[in-house]
This record gives C-alpha cells, structure tokens and sequence, in this order.
C-alpha cells in the first residue's frame, strides 16, 4: 500500500455519508502537526491516528522527527510511518529507532535490530501491505540500497529488490512487488518480483500505461491498473507478462480533482484517492471504490487536508 | 484541403526554368552547408541579430542573401525579437525565408533569382513571428510551421514544383519532412496523454500509429522516402556508458527493429538527421567549444548496420547571432 507522504498538510473530517466501510477502529490516516515559523518549520507532536468511527489517538511510541545516520536530531524532517490499506497495522521507527509493526487493537512487533541499516532516518521510506501483511523499507541514500521486504507477522525478512529501481505497489494480496525502472533507452520499465525478491517480469510498457502512471499491481501478481485522468478519464488494465492492455474502460472522475493513490482492493476492484485543491480553503481529499469491469465508481470516505500540519499518512485502500 | 494556386504554380515553372538555363560553375551549382546572421551589441549592449542572412559555401565562399530580413514582424507589423525565417534544404541548392520589406516569405535556388509566395501562407494576425521554415531535401516542398501560436495556426506544405498548398489539421505537430518531400511526419497529442506519429500526405490523408515508448523517447526522428520507415534515434546513457542507438520502427506494420548501437560516445547523439536514400542516413552533430566556437558534423549512418562514416563539417562564425545548417 503506499504511504502519502505530504508536507505541510493536516487532516480534519467531514460528514462523511453512510458507506460500507473498514472497521470502525480502522486507521484512515496518520498525521503529525508541524511547529514554527516557515523557515523553521518542523515536525512536533505524537503521531495522530485518526480512525473511522472518527476518533484520534496518540501513538506515544513512534519517532516524530527523524534522526540523522549519527544518531542527532535532524530537527526539520519527519520520521517515517506507513498505513496498511486496510487500515489496521502501522510501521513506523520506535523513538529508540527499531522498525516496529502495530495492529490495531493489538500488539506491537519490533524487528530485529538489524532489519534497517544504519543510514539518516528521513532517506527511509515505509510502505505496508494492503492488508497489512508484507511491509517494505525502501532507502532512498546516495548510494543505491536494495530494498527490504518483511513479514509482519513474524517479522522475518523475506528477500529484498534492487535498490536501484523504485518501488511501485505491492500486489493486492501483497505476496508480489511492482517496481519501475529507467531503461538504458529512456524509458519507463516495470517489473515484478515475489517478496522473496524473484523476478517474475521485466516488460517496457506501451506509451498509455507509462504516461498514466502510477500503477496498481493486482493480487495475480501481474495485471496492473492506471488511470487515465483529464479530458476523457479510463481505467486501463495491462498485462505485465504478455504486454499487451487487456481493457480500457471509461470512467466519470468528478471534475477537479488529482489522482493521489490507486490500489487494489478487490478481485474487481481498486480504489481511488482523489484530492481537490481549493484556493485558501483546505483541500479535500475523497476516497472511491472503482469497478474495473464497469468503471462505475463509488464514493466510501471524504475528508478535509488542513494546511497546519507537517506530512500525513493515508491508508491507501 | 488542398487550394491550388495557380499564379505560384506560374512563379516557380519560371524559377526552374531560369535556374536550368543558368550557365552552370565548373564544380556544378553552388551547395550551401549554412546560413549565418551576425550579431551586433544595441545601445544597451544587448546583443541583436543585424545585417542579412549570409550562405556559407561547400567550397568556402560567403553570398549574402541581401533582400532577407533582419528580424520577423509580429501581428501588429512592428519588429519582433527574434532574426528572421530562413531554411535551407539538405542538398544544400534551396533556400526559403523571409524577405525584407513586407516579409512575404519567398524561395530561390542558392545563387538563383527569388520568386514570392502567396501571402495567405502567413496569417495577417501573428505576422512571422511565430513561423518555422523546413524544405524538403530537394527543395519540392516547403513546410510553414506555426509551432507556438497562440491560438494555434495549421501548418502549411507548399509544393514548390505543382503549386498546391495543403493546410494539415491544426492538432498535427511537424516533425519533419519525409527523404522525398511527399509526407510530413507529425505528433498529434491525445486526450490519454500518449502521443501518436502520422506520416502525413499531401491530400491530408496519413498513415497513423501509436508507437512503443522508446520511439516517443528518441530525441531524433526521421521519416524515410517510402513514407513508412521512421529512423528513431535514441541518445546514449553516460552514466551506464551505453552509446547512442537506432531503432526503425514501421508505421504501416507496427514493427521495432533491434536497437542499432552507434559508434559514438554517449553524450554524442544525433541533433538532427535526415535519410539520404533507401538504406542510408546524415546526422549532424552539433559540438561547442568551451571557447565559444562551434563546429557541426555530418555523419552517414548505414540505417542496417549502424555503421557511420565522416561526411562533411562547417564553421559557425563567431559572430553569429544565429545560424541553420542545410537539411536541418
């Protein structure tokens, strides 16, 4: 699932109409509020988990502002967190610095000691799981690193994928991973890999899914979805073994808005976050299931971004 | 589409005419290799293009072109920034531009006399200022570009031997003329943000084909004399120490070649090219000095094997303001 990462972004809610929903203790994003003036703004606070029955708590354990590889404050930049899409595990860095895994309702699982390596806390990124099962860390140092895939029940690693490609999407079922590659001609390659770090696929795609990116990557472990947003919006469906685009459907995106995630969440199914940036008034970020056989899209969740807050993270399905 | 026009059909019947009955040089008639306009500091020591547009010779000689403007005019009739419009064909024997004066756009055999062209080819409301010049190889055809107008304005393929002029629709993007003239190669942008190649015909029909990533990616392409065959011309990767290739890619079958290494450093691909025959193609290598100098080179490309062989390479003078090379 991916983390939404923000600056200068906060949550508040908004009614939100009556939809089938994740559990009602379900995370719908995390947020950190940010301190100072604009030349010193820095991340303060605990990490906020904001939940679907709407209310907020305070994950006391997690680290707020990132730590440099010695050790010392970096004072500006945030520490990392994730959300799986479903809501329910967050990965995050504990204050003394260990990868941790929470489930909601839960226990916390530190990793071991040696899961990171010992690099500035902001070049890492985290990204969980739809269901929250597989967990990456990706290293985003001047060197490239491979990046690390985990089981977040046992908190064993699994394998890792080139560090020199950027990591996309786990599959729906999270037992795969997408990443995207600059091919030596230019252009933009994608390849799958299990999360034992095997590669299933290495494919240029054609123009349509490489200009609409990002892609979603199916629990098949090889059929990828992009939306096509502007004029005349499609969700397009390509095949990453045989490369060829298996459907274009077209669907009605609400005017306005700006594509902010899209994942799997289902057989037939991958759900939308959408943003609308409104002048000086809080965007609005608004969360769709979209059926890719129909292209039918249905709104499950609205909320309001306020302006006052460092960075957030949303869950992505 | 198509509006015949039949006084220019008359002009250039008379052009070629007058140019055979020419006597001919010892070495043949004059091939141009580039055209230069020099630059001078105004009272505020900004530099200026000034003078006229001057051909540099394949055997060394200066002809200034003296009725070229200096600069183009935009809609309104006052002087535009930027020097004039100026093309030359890649045998180096045609050249088109803007004339001084009332700056209709005129074309001529290098060292031959000039015949005007219909007015109507530049709209009254942009003046030259945003038109774009390109000749076929032999000079049969002249396209007039409009790329940055605002709105925007179709371009426009002259036949400089039957007269006709054809207006494409106003979305093709001109890339370049094809090796005999008879299509244009265009972009069109489409609404799912990919982008398609059309190699256009004079009677506004084309052969049209999204292409694979790696043609959109080229940063040179080329439409062959068959109409079909686009060279793609991809740049080399420096810090993967790959060098620059090429790639044929059909756009009547939808078929990508192997990518063709070049013999050449990475950094060192292609700023323009065109196909000289069926099997063969010139590149030109643009190369500046650090000490402001600037050489251009031409190389031949064997389009199967990727095979290239030194052709021919000019000078820009110092002093230019700004310059074009033959077939660019």
């Amino acid at each position: 699932m991916k983390i939404l990462l923000t600056a200068a972004l906060a949550l508040g809610l908004l009614a939100v109409p009556a939809q089938a929903s994740p559990a009602h203790d379900a995370v719908r994003y995390a947020s950190v509020k940010g301190c100072g003036d604009d030349d010193a703004y820095h991340p303060c606070g605990f990490w906020r988990l904001t939940t679907h029955d709407g209310r907020t708590r305070l994950l006391k354990d997690a680290a707020v502002v990132a730590r440099e590889a010695d050790g010392k404050s970096s004072v500006y930049q945030a520490a990392p967190l994730a959300v799986s899409g479903d809501g329910l595990k967050i990965a995050y860095l504990t204050r003394q610095g260990r990868l941790a895994v929470r489930t909601v309702g839960g226990g916390v699982r530190l990793l071991p000691g040696d899961a990171l390596p010992r690099i500035a806390q902001y070049s890492i990124t985290l990204h969980l799981s739809g269901d929250g099962s597989r967990l990456a860390a990706v290293f985003g140092d001047e060197k490239p690193r491979a990046t690390r895939l985990f089981d977040t029940a046992t908190g064993r690693r699994l394998g890792t994928v080139p560090g020199a490609e950027t990591f996309v999407d786990f599959s729906g079922d999270g037992d795969e991973v997408l990443t995207s590659y600059d091919g030596d001609e230019g252009t933009y390659d994608l390849r799958v890999y299990t999360d034992t770090g095997q590669r299933l696929a290495d494919v240029s795609p054609p123009q349509l899914v490489a200009a609409n990116s990002p892609e979603a990557l199916a629990a098949d472990g090889r059929t990828t979805a992009s939306l096509v947003t502007g004029d005349r919006p499609e969700l397009v469906l390509y095949d990453t073994r045989t490369d060829v685009v298996t459907s274009r459907v077209p669907v009605k995106l609400p005017a306005g808005h700006d594509l902010h995630a899209l994942d799997w969440t289902g057989v037939n199914e991958v759900t939308v976050h959408l943003v609308r940036a409104r002048d000086d008034r809080p965007s609005i970020m608004s969360v769709h299931r979209l059926d890719v056989l129909t292209g039918k899209l249905k709104l499950r969740d609205r909320y309001r971004l306020r302006t006052d807050s460092y960075t957030f993270a949303a869950c992505g399905g | 589409m198509r509006i015949t026009s039949a006084a220019l059909a008359a002009a250039l019947a008379t052009a070629v005419t007058a140019a055979g009955a020419a006597p001919a040089a010892a070495q043949g008639p004059p091939v141009a290799r580039l055209a230069w306009i020099k630059s001078c500091p105004d009272r505020d020591a900004v530099e200026q293009a000034c003078g006229r547009w001057r051909l540099v010779l394949s055997d060394g000689r200066t002809l200034t072109v003296k009725d070229s403007a200096t600069n183009r005019i935009g809609g309104d009739g006052a002087k535009a920034l930027f020097e004039s419009a100026l093309t030359l064909s890649a045998d180096g024997r045609w050249l088109a531009y803007e004339r001084a004066g009332d700056h209709r756009l005129v074309v001529r055999r290098v060292g031959g006399a000039a015949k005007v062209l219909p007015a109507s080819l530049v709209p009254k409301r942009t003046g030259t200022d945003p038109v774009e010049l390109r000749l076929s190889p032999r000079g049969e055809r002249l396209v007039v570009a409009f790329p940055d107008a605002d709105p925007p304005v179709p371009a426009r393929i002259v036949d400089l031997r039957g007269g006709g002029i054809t207006k494409l629709p106003v979305e093709d993007e001109v890339e370049a003329l094809s090796g005999d003239g008879d299509e244009v190669l265009v972009r069109r942008h489409l609404p799912d943000n990919t982008t398609k190649l059309v190699a256009r015909r004079l009677d506004g029909t084309g052969l049209e084909r999204t292409p694979p990533q790696v043609v959109m990616g080229a940063t040179v392409l080329a439409l062959a004399r068959d109409g079909r065959t686009v060279a793609a011309f991809v740049p080399g990767h420096e810090d993967r120490r790959k060098p620059p290739g090429l790639r044929l890619y059909d756009l009547a079958t939808g078929e990508l070649s192997a990518a063709r290494p070049l013999p050449l450093k990475p950094a060192d691909g292609p700023d323009r090219a065109r196909w000289l025959d069926d099997d063969r193609l010139a590149i030109y290598q643009v190369h500046a000095s650090d000490r402001g100098s600037t050489v251009i080179r031409v190389l031949t490309v064997d389009a199967a094997t990727g095979a290239t062989r030194p052709s021919w390479r000019v000078r820009v003078p110092e002093d230019s303001y700004s310059y074009t090379i033959a077939g660019e």
